[in-house]
Parts: C-alpha cells; sequence; structure tokens
C-alpha cells in the first residue's frame, strides 16, 4: 500500500462527493436529473465533453501505445477529433433543438415512437454496459498497480462512487465531476509535458531522436508498423474512433444540458479545441517516457504500456522514493483514477436514460405517466451498475478489455451513426430502415468480434474474420440496410414530419427551454 | 401533441429565409466533411500504402507521418473555427428570421410540443 497515492485518491473522492451532495439538492425535475435543467454554459460543456474523452483509456492507454510502438500509438489521437468535428457540423445543434434527454428523441420525433425507441435505447444500454466493464476492469487493474490495494474492493469502490454521483446528482453532479477532472487531466498533462520539455532542453529533435534511440526498433519507431498491426486493423480502429466516438450516446446527451443551440455549438468547439491541446500532449508524454526512462523500466510500464505516464512522473518528480518523485506520480494517478470515476458515471447516465426515458416512460407506459421518470432512472441508474459491477468482478482483472471497447464504438458507428445521421437528413427516411441499420449493426459488431482473433477459440491467427475491430464492415452495412429497409417499407407519414423536424432541427423553434416547467 | 399542429412547418420550410439557411449550411457542411474525411483517408492510405515514406524523418526529428497526423488537428480546429464563424454570423441571422416568421409563441411556450 502507499500512503501518498491513497490520500490523494482519498481526497479526491471526498471532493466529489460533496459536489454530488451540493448537485443533488438541485436535482428533483426529469429536466434536472437527466440534463442538468440545461444549465451548463457553452465552455463549461465542452471541459465536460473533453472529459468524456480524455478517459483513462486515451491518457495512460495513448502515451503507453507511444510508449511502446512510436508512431502507430500516435495514429488514434490523430483521427479522434475528426468526430468533434461531425459532432459539431451535424449533431450538436440539431440534438439540443430537436431532443429532450436522449438520442431516441430525435429519431422518434419523425419516425415511429415505440419501435424505434426501443432499437434504438437496446444500442445505447448496451453501449454503455459494455464500455462501462472494459472502464471498470482498467480501474481495477490501475488502482491495484498504483496503489496496492486489490481488484475487487478497487473496482467495488469505484462503482460505489458512480453510484453515488449518478444516483443522487444526476447530470449536474455527472458534469461537475466531470469538468474537476478535466481541469485537474489537463493541469497534469500540461506538467508532464513541461517537464519533459525542459529534459530535453525544449528541442523536440532532441525528444523524438533520444526517444527512437532508446527504443528498440530504433528509426523504425518513428515509422508506421511498430505495433504490428495490419492496414485493415489500422483502418478499421481509425474508423472507430473517427466515426464511433461522434455517435457514442454518452457523449451526444451531453448537448442537451445547455441552454440553447448557440451554447451546444460553443460546446462543441471548446471541446475539439481542448481534446486537440491535450492529444498533443500525450505524444510529447508517450516520446518522452521513451526518451527519458531508463531501459530497466520497461517491465514496469507493463505489457499495454498503461504505467508509462504514472512511471515518467516519478521520474520527472526526482525518482523513486524522492518525495517529489512519490508527490508528481500520487497527484498523476488520483487523476487517473478522477477520470475512470468521471467516465463510468456518464456512461451510467446515458444507460439510465435509455431505460427510463426511453423503454418505461415511452415505450412501456407510453408517455402517458412521465411523473416518475427521475425516481425510475435512480433505480435503472443503480441496477446498470450493479450488473456492470458485478460482470466486472466475474472476468477478473485478467480479462482483454481492449476487445471490449472496439466492441461498443462499432455499434456506436455501425448502429447509432447512421440511423441518426439519416434521420435528421433523408427525406424518406422509415421506421423500418431505421431499425434495419440499428439491428445490422449492432448484430455485424457482435458477429465480427465473436468471430475475430480476440475472442476466436482457435488462436488470432485462426480467426474467420482477421481483423480485432468491426467498424469496417459494421458502419457500410449499418448505412446499407437503413437504405433497404427504407427502400422496402412502404411507409409514408415521416416524409411529413421531416418538415417538422428540419425546421425546428436547424432553427431552434420550439426547442425545449431552459427551465422547463414540470 | 397540442402546438406543433398550429405551426404550418410545410410553408416554413419552404420559406425564403429557411430555404437560404439550408443552402448555405448545407453547403459549408457538405465541402468540410469532405476536405475532413478526404485528409484522414489520405492520413490513412499514406501509412498503409507507403509506410517508409511515411517513416521519413523531414526535421527535428518529426516524420512525415507525424506530421500528418499533426495536420489532421490543424485541420480540426480550422473547420471549426469556420464553422462557428459561419454559424454566430451568417446562419443565427437566418434562424431568428424562421423563427421571427413562425411567432415568438411558438419559441418561448413554456410548454412546448412534442
Amino acid at each position: 500500500m502507499n500512503a501518498t497515492r491513497l490520500i490523494a485518491f482519498a481526497l479526491l473522492v471526498g471532493v466529489t462527493l460533496a459536489v454530488t451532495v451540493w448537485a443533488s439538492r438541485r436535482t428533483r425535475s426529469a429536466t434536472e436529473f437527466f440534463a442538468a435543467g440545461r444549465s451548463i454554459s457553452g465552455p463549461q460543456n465542452g471541459l465536460a465533453i473533453a472529459g468524456d474523452l480524455m478517459s483513462a483509456a486515451t491518457f495512460l492507454g495513448f502515451t503507453g501505445l507511444m510508449y511502446l510502438s512510436g508512431f502507430d500509438g500516435w495514429i488514434m489521437p490523430s483521427v479522434t477529433l475528426v468526430a468533434f468535428v461531425l459532432i459539431l457540423l451535424l449533431f450538436a445543434e440539431r440534438m439540443r433543438n430537436a431532443g429532450r434527454f436522449t438520442v431516441a428523441d430525435v429519431l422518434s420525433f419523425r419516425l415511429r415512437d415505440r419501435p424505434v425507441r426501443a432499437a434504438t435505447a437496446a444500442s445505447t444500454v448496451l453501449v454503455a454496459v459494455i464500455y462501462l466493464v472494459a472502464q471498470l476492469v482498467g480501474a481495477g487493474v490501475l488502482i491495484r498497480a498504483l496503489t496496492g490495494l486489490s481488484f475487487v474492493p478497487a473496482v467495488i469502490l469505484t462503482g460505489l462512487a458512480m453510484l453515488a454521483y449518478v444516483v443522487f446528482g444526476g447530470m449536474l453532479a455527472t458534469t461537475w465531476v466531470q469538468i474537476i477532472k478535466a481541469v485537474l487531466l489537463l493541469v497534469a498533462g500540461a506538467a508532464l509535458t513541461i517537464g519533459v520539455l525542459m529534459r530535453t532542453g525544449f528541442d523536440l529533435g532532441v525528444l523524438f531522436t533520444t526517444a527512437a534511440a532508446n527504443s528498440p526498433a530504433g528509426d523504425a519507431f518513428l515509422a508506421p508498423g511498430g505495433s504490428g498491426r495490419s492496414f485493415l486493423d489500422t483502418v478499421s480502429v481509425a474508423l472507430a474512433f473517427a466515426i464511433g466516438t461522434a455517435a457514442l450516446p454518452h457523449i451526444l446527451i451531453r448537448f442537451f444540458t445547455v441552454p440553447d443551440a448557440r451554447q451546444a455549438r460553443s460546446s462543441a468547439g471548446w471541446a475539439t479545441g481542448l481534446i486537440g491541446v491535450f492529444f498533443v500532449m500525450t505524444a510529447v508524454i508517450g516520446f518522452g517516457a521513451r526518451a527519458l526512462l531508463p531501459a530497466e523500466a520497461g517491465p514496469a510500464v507493463g505489457k499495454s504500456g498503461n504505467l508509462a505516464a504514472p512511471l515518467l512522473a516519478e521520474f520527472l518528480g526526482g525518482g523513486p522514493g524522492t518525495f517529489g518523485g512519490d508527490l508528481f506520480v500520487a497527484f498523476v494517478s488520483a487523476v487517473a483514477f478522477a477520470t475512470i470515476l468521471a467516465v463510468v458515471a456518464g456512461l451510467v447516465l446515458s444507460a439510465s436514460g435509455a431505460v427510463a426515458h426511453d423503454l418505461w416512460a415511452n415505450v412501456v407506459r407510453r408517455g402517458s405517466d412521465t411523473g416518475a421518470e427521475t425516481t425510475v432512472a435512480r433505480v435503472a441508474a443503480a441496477g446498470i451498475g450493479v450488473v456492470a459491477i458485478v460482470i466486472t468482478l466475474l472476468m477478473g482483472p485478467n480479462f482483454n478489455v481492449a476487445f471490449l471497447v472496439g466492441l461498443a464504438l462499432s455499434v456506436a458507428a455501425g448502429a447509432n451513426f447512421p440511423a441518426l445521421l439519416l434521420a435528421l437528413t433523408w427525406r424518406r427516411f422509415t421506421t423500418t430502415g431505421a431499425i434495419a441499420g440499428i439491428v445490422a449493426g449492432l448484430v455485424t459488431s457482435v458477429v465480427c468480434i465473436a468471430l475475430g482473433p480476440s475472442v476466436w477459440p482457435g488462436g488470432p491467427g485462426a480467426a474467420p474474420y482477421p481483423v480485432e475491430y468491426p467498424t469496417l464492415l459494421a458502419i457500410p452495412i449499418g448505412f446499407l440496410a437503413c437504405w433497404i429497409g427504407t427502400v422496402l417499407s412502404a411507409e409514408r407519414g415521416a416524409e411529413r414530419s421531416f418538415d417538422e423536424l428540419q425546421v425546428r432541427s436547424q432553427t431552434g423553434l420550439g426547442s425545449e427551454p431552459t427551465s422547463a416547467a414540470h | 401533441m397540442t402546438r406543433s399542429q398550429e405551426v404550418d412547418w410545410a410553408a416554413l420550410r419552404a420559406s425564403a429565409p429557411f430555404q437560404e439557411l439550408v443552402v448555405r449550411r448545407g453547403r459549408f457542411v457538405r465541402a468540410a466533411s469532405t476536405l475532413l474525411l478526404g485528409w484522414f483517408a489520405v492520413f490513412l492510405v499514406v501509412i498503409g500504402a507507403a509506410p517508409d515514406f511515411a517513416g521519413t524523418v523531414v526535421f527535428a526529428g518529426l516524420s512525415i507521418g507525424f506530421l500528418l497526423g499533426l495536420s489532421q488537428f490543424v485541420l480540426a480546429w480550422l473547420l471549426t473555427w469556420l464553422y462557428l464563424r459561419a454559424a454566430n454570423t451568417r446562419f443565427a441571422p437566418l434562424e431568428d428570421e424562421v423563427r421571427a416568421l413562425a411567432g415568438d409563441a411558438v419559441a418561448e411556450g413554456p410548454e412546448v410540443a412534442r
């Protein structure tokens, strides 16, 4: 057990729980629970969205991949901003203008309410739970490595904090936890970046050449191929981050928390700026870890490279056993812990909205009884959280979570992205088309993962689908199924309401007010 | 489902300011998306088809592939800035015009149509 780090973790949990107590007093109505009363400003929401993306997977994972495989680790951060420009151009303002609490609101606007809500809610819950398990497994492993606390209590403590934020504090607490963590993470990233640059004399040439010289690959460290991924794998991963990220429900629902479309686009703008700056810093940190850490650090960094950033912090602070080193690594570790807490809370909230607002209030009760929606949402959040914690504990610390992230992003890219885009832009689009697209994108993703190298029982080499991420197939199949379903169905009502959706989504006419009366 | 019946959405959609908004924003979104996804494709194709070229160090230890990756950030920031500027100066006034055509009752009403 490491005392400094445990104290840093405890301090962080204390602050975020205080925020939750404050937020719980302001969270009564459904609009407050799901959308923070639409009171979040553009820059605040931009920070929160950036926080959703700057997860442990991107902070520790990307820096680790750059430490291990050099250039190949730089591909994922480079393409992720594509998703945020797509969100700004296609979704941000329209989500705010045409929806209330969930992605399904926008689809069901012009399509038949119950079937399309059920399908969208199912894919939202699936994405959230898969992503949640991936994050919780990562949390348990990380906390164990950083503090010495074992896997089971680490997962349970993380899960309980996450449930407290969501169940009591709703979107307001989730958003502020996310903002606090985003600021802390940007500070930690900047401190590490400046530390690396000071050690390399603010000379990028020194940084990159030393990194290459210290790596087993030599000059090839700065060229593609270091990870051993095939070209199809690289393209699939890039598509997952560039397209899938743009349709992640827990990111899209953030646009419901701002007062109007102007703040929605401003938040997307802030997110693009902040995430970009952060990802450029991860390059300095990842390559810097390779340039500065002694070769003996290799085994401690781990097979996934996840501990490259904390070890770099220890080195920059003065080395192992020094006060500065201990303090810096405690800070970076606590920030990494905070990113997990904040991201899992957002995931639980998106799933609870799909269950309470879509499935319960609109599919089961047909919109007749929405008074209890908030209560149902709190219960649903608790239920989903507990299920995810139990699955995580059953999977255990050695479970390969990389394919879970691939599956979640692929379902978002193949099932959610085509249906949402076409509902907003294609006049002829029908309910049958939407459901066909969602089901096809979802099934393709699951089948490709099952037949893929990550889980195929015969070993990675024998897998029938040789690529790790299913996006290369799931995205075209999702779009194709939307089109086929639409062409084959005789439904015409959707074209009339398309006029209304167009005017509403593009002008904000009749959009949900800032403080709705409930 | 009260107010949506009171507004003639088809007429609003056919109105001059809305049509202008759709044309202008649509043109911007199509051009920006094409550029964005095109440059994304160029990045991937260079990595896949010419890994040696991508690995060539241009200056200060920065390889062509690394700089192409960095250029994705620059393009994303540039398109974001251009869109925000266009939305605030050109699209927002048109949105206001359309909302004015419909009357303030719809935009301001606390009981919003669904």
